[in-house]
């Protein structure tokens, strides 16, 4: 009896020291986001008992354009067919060119209308709303094309369906119109916690699904151009997709609801009858401000006959991501792109993983010779392990140049990548007088990541599909480069009052597509908007009247949240932003005014109603798909050599023992 | 002969060394074919069989843990496989049955006394080993003229261990793995070396990661090994000396396996993804070939 009371008291002693001890070990723990190593991973089936892992069952999207305008509203239907209540998040993608203006939650019969907040403001409210068991939807940005929404509360047997608003101009390229509808966020490489290529960001770490697995929601669309011409051809690169009304001004298009679909960028490409006005003013006059948004006509290209030496640094990934189809895509392009060279233009190669290497020590000249060795050496590269981009950036940016050449890198690679302003203000303060061209590879790229560096490299960004499209990509590159549509953009306004014009400087044109310059007025709509730049055979000038060449539109109350998104674009999309800076604040400002989305805005709907006394419930993560044609070496998989499944060893074992006896046996008898 | 033992272990109860003479003096037959016992003989296991069936009760705690690991996907299922092998087995010499001595069904029950003791205060996975152990010992005196060791050694197989083996056995047998058919594949010219358990070959990583490591190939090669030992009717000797012989020969395999799978991991050739399951299966063959030659081969 002692020694039991001996024992309890050593234990309650023990005990007790474990408790005053645990703050001090609290204190001493470090953050757990500078240690730990976010990365996307695969997801585990059932892993807890009655909670149900996938409560988003369906993504429903209704498109209407009305001339350059595409008005766009994605519901989200969220079911809890467990027996647990849920907190639901879902990490999706979204145009770069998104401004997202609105958000409905809707549960049951009743419907509430999202209130814009600042972002800590939001995650507070929704906070508050979901412990004290309330129905509440949070839509937050984590990159201006990969938002996340969170949905506390969802009841076992609930169906709560969150819909969101929002616009985008299509600016035709070429004469194509082209709206696209990403899908799936891609697996995202994020470099060990410390290192530069490391974000601290929990988002990253998303559970995905295997290869071959499709989503586990459906997908379906519905889309409407209405355009001032007769709609000539519409097609979808990326679906199977029936269209109505071709030859008319109103088409239609429409995507079964279906799972396959969710798991790559929806690109539906149109262009119009006849010889389109490209060059037109849409204005809209409101109660205290006016907007415009001038589309003007380019040059037509002219080839030209002045022949410049050029050098180009092609910078490949051929990480895990890239491994398989998009490797082998990219190395077509790459294969075309170099083959595409004169003699007198020098290159280099640097594919980069983990590390980066070179084709030669310096750029060597494109002669058959060196453009033979290169197709070798671009044939024996292989998709496998981690993605520094900013590594190889940076050396690619620091070669030695020749003085005499015009200088271009191009960067080919899928952009699953955390560092994307990184490596944009990386090319921007290191690029001298160079040009950065970015291929898009692969049927989900990260389309942020491209455009941006083209944007910060100006230069001019390519998506790349598949391996059908990499020839006709490395053409137009071709044309891009010899000849510019229009440099040294300049604007002015006549007798136009224009203020906050965006963007404040035009890049140069390489492709055939409209300028774009989006801005508010004051007084009347008159007066011109005048266009100068140079073209490869001289100079170019180009005047729109404002009041003569105003486009149809039947609604252009979209100009407010389409200047103020481009604004936002401007100010801090494509740079990184000091916390609390003048920028960060203007940003937050236009976001709340303008009511929209941004990386300061958050989106924040909460019912009256307390469904979920005590707030219990548990929280997961809808699990992505791997886009269409990325192997599972996304998720920083290194290739292995896994045993072969154990019934087909325990066959192969049980039939060659009997078979083998039998024989024997057989002998036995026979002698 | 058959029908004078069958009678003394009707009457008596035989000593364990005497279950192992009558498996020595029967080794020359294997055992196949003799099915067709009539139905009467079951009779004379009926006590036999409820005996068991109190014993299976008593340790029943084990068997739910044991299903609980097979369906919640922490082990893998594959001891089911051994313990039906046991069951029809017995089924197939239900003829040769009798009720163990008496001493030996204490000490059956003093296992299970213990196996229940253990749980308390050992992991689950242990205390289930002793369980099975005792289920091992009463039926081992049940089948006095059937070899013990290669039954002892189904019965642990039953055991979930796969993910245990592959946690302590799984880390140096990817060692090993990996070093192995580095030098395999140094000795065929290709330019490789081992670091841990990667494969390294010109900035190219191939990895002997877990599912790689061979534990599935191990236990399908001692599942062979001891069923075959079992039907082949071997000793305690013959059995472990199988055991050892069809180990090693899985570890060779999985490492031929490595190399051959080597090549299209790295990316030097392109072959379609059916032919992964091929290779793995060939390099299993070429163990299963040698263990069933082993095992089945005439005792000296």
């Amino acid at each position: 009896m002692p020694g039991t009371l001996l024992r309890r008291a050593a234990s309650i002693a023990v005990l007790a020291g474990c408790a005053m001890l645990s703050p001090l070990a609290a204190q001493e723990r470090p953050p757990a986001d500078l240690t730990r190593t976010l990365s996307p991973y695969f997801v585990v089936d059932k892993a807890e008992p009655g909670v149900d892992a996938l409560p988003l069952k369906a993504t429903r999207v209704d498109v209407k354009v009305n001339g350059v305008i595409a008005d766009v509203r994605v519901t989200q239907v969220y079911r809890n067919e467990g027996n647990t209540p849920l907190e639901a998040r879902y990490v999706f993608p979204a145009s770069t060119r998104a401004a997202v203006y609105a958000m409905r939650m809707r549960v049951g019969e009743r419907a509430v209308d999202a209130e814009i907040r600042e972002k800590q403001a939001a995650r507070r409210e929704y906070e508050t709303a979901k412990h004290e068991g309330k129905n509440a939807s949070l839509l937050e940005q984590l990159r201006p094309n990969v938002f996340s929404m969170a949905i506390a509360n969802v009841m076992p047997g609930d169906e709560i369906a969150v819909d969101l608003f929002y616009t985008e101009s299509l600016v035709p390229t070429e004469g194509t119109y082209r709206f696209v509808f990403p899908t799936v966020v891609g697996p995202r490489y994020n470099g060990a916690a410390g290192r530069e290529s490391h974000q601290a960001e929990g988002w990253v770490a998303q559970p995905t699904l295997r290869a071959g697995e499709p989503a586990r929601h459906t997908l379906a669309m519905k889309i409407e151009v209405n355009a001032p011409l007769p709609v000539q051809s519409a097609a979808s690169p990326s679906h199977r997709l029936a269209v109505d009304g071709l030859g008319s001004r109103t088409a239609r298009a429409e995507l079964a609801a279906a799972a396959e679909h969710a798991n790559r960028d929806f690109v539906l490409e149109y262009r119009l009858a006849g010889r389109e006005i490209a060059s037109g003013v849409l204005v809209h006059e409101g109660r205290d401000e006016n907007f415009f948004l001038a589309m003007i006509e380019p040059p037509a290209r002219v080839a030209s006959s002045a022949i410049v030496p050029r050098e180009y640094v092609f910078v490949l990934d051929v990480s895990g991501s890239m491994h398989g189809f998009p490797v082998e895509t990219a190395k077509a392009l790459l294969r075309g792109l170099v083959a595409n060279l004169r003699p007198t233009d020098t290159f280099n190669i640097i594919p980069f993983a983990g590390g980066h290497s070179l084709f030669a020590p310096r750029s060597v000249p494109a002669t058959r010779e060196n453009v033979d060795a290169a197709v070798r050496f671009i044939n024996g590269q292989r998709g496998s392990g981690s993605t520094e981009l900013l590594a190889a950036l940076r050396g690619a940016l620091a070669m030695p140049s020749g003085q005499e050449r015009a200088r271009s890198f191009v960067v080919i690679t899928d952009g699953y990548v955390t560092i994307e302003k990184e490596a944009m203000d990386l090319v921007r303060a290191s690029l001298g007088h160079a040009n950065v061209f970015a291929f898009g590879i692969g049927s989900s790229v990260n389309r942020f990541l491209i455009e941006g560096l083209a944007r910060a490299g100006r230069g001019e960004a390519f998506v790349v599909l598949n391996e059908r499209d990499a020839a006709i990509e490395a053409d137009r590159f071709r044309a891009y480069i010899e000849s510019p549509v229009l440099t040294k953009i300049a604007v002015t306004f006549r007798g136009f009052d224009a203020y906050d014009v965006d963007p404040p400087q035009l890049p140069d044109l390489f492709a055939q597509r409209p300028l774009a310059i989006s801005g508010k007025f004051r007084g009347a709509a008159t007066g011109a908007i005048e266009v100068r730049g140079t073209t490869s055979t001289g100079t170019f000038f180009q005047s729109v009247d404002v009041a003569g060449a105003r486009l149809p539109a039947a609604d252009t109350k979209a100009l407010g949240v389409l200047w103020a998104r481009s604004r936002i674009a401007t100010l801090g999309d494509y740079q990184k932003i000091a916390p609390d800076s003048a920028t960060q604040k203007e940003i937050t400002e236009l976001g709340l005014k303008y009511r929209l989305l941004t990386d300061y805005t958050s989106f924040i709907a909460v019912d009256k109603v307390v469904r979920n006394p005590g707030g219990a419930q548990a929280g997961v993560e809808q699990p992505q798909p791997l886009p269409e044609g990325v192997s599972e070496l996304a998720l920083g998989e290194v290739p292995s050599t896994p045993e072969p499944e154990f019934v087909s060893m325990t066959l192969l074992a049980g039939g060659l023992a009997w078979w083998l006896r039998r024989r024997r046996r057989g002998g036995r008898d026979a002698r | 002969m058959r029908g004078e033992l069958n009678a003394r272990i009707g009457r008596t109860m035989p000593s364990p060394m005497y279950g192992l003479l009558v498996a020595q003096h029967d080794r020359s037959s294997d055992g196949v074919g003799e099915f067709a016992v009539p139905w009467r003989e079951w009779r004379t296991a009926r006590p036999v069989a409820v005996l068991l069936g109190g014993l299976v009760l008593a340790l029943w705690p084990h068997w739910i843990y044991m299903a609980r690991r097979m369906v919640d996907g922490s082990d893998e299922p594959w001891g089911i496989l051994a313990l039906a092998t046991v069951l029809v087995l017995v089924a197939r010499d239900r003829a040769e049955l009798s009720v163990p001595t008496r001493s030996a069904l204490v000490a059956s029950a003093a296992l299970a006394v213990v196996a229940a003791t253990a749980s308390l205060v050992l992991p689950d996975l242990a205390a289930a080993a002793v369980a099975m152990l005792a289920l091992s010992f009463f039926l081992v005196h049940a089948l006095p003229r059937r070899p013990a060791t290669p039954l002892v050694a189904l019965l642990l197989l039953a055991l979930p261990v796969i993910a245990s083996l592959q946690f302590y056995l799984g880390f140096p047998l990817r060692v090993f793995a990996a070093h192995a058919t580095s030098l395999v594949l140094a000795l065929a010219g290709i330019d490789t070396s081992a670091a841990g358990t990667a494969i390294l070959h010109q900035g190219i990583t191939v990895l002997v990661d877990a599912p790689c490591a061979g534990i599935g190939m191990l236990w399908v090669g001692s599942y062979t090994a001891a069923l075959l030992s079992y039907l082949a009717r071997s000793d305690g000797a013959r059995t472990a000396t199988n055991a050892v012989a069809a180990a090693l020969l899985v570890l060779a395999a999985n490492v031929a396996r490595n190399a051959a799978l080597f090549f299209p991991e790295a990316g030097l050739v392109q072959w379609p993804a059916w032919s992964h399951e091929a290779i793995g299966l060939a390099a299993l063959a070429l163990a299963v070939v040698p263990i069933v030659l082993i095992t089945s081969r005439p005792s000296r």
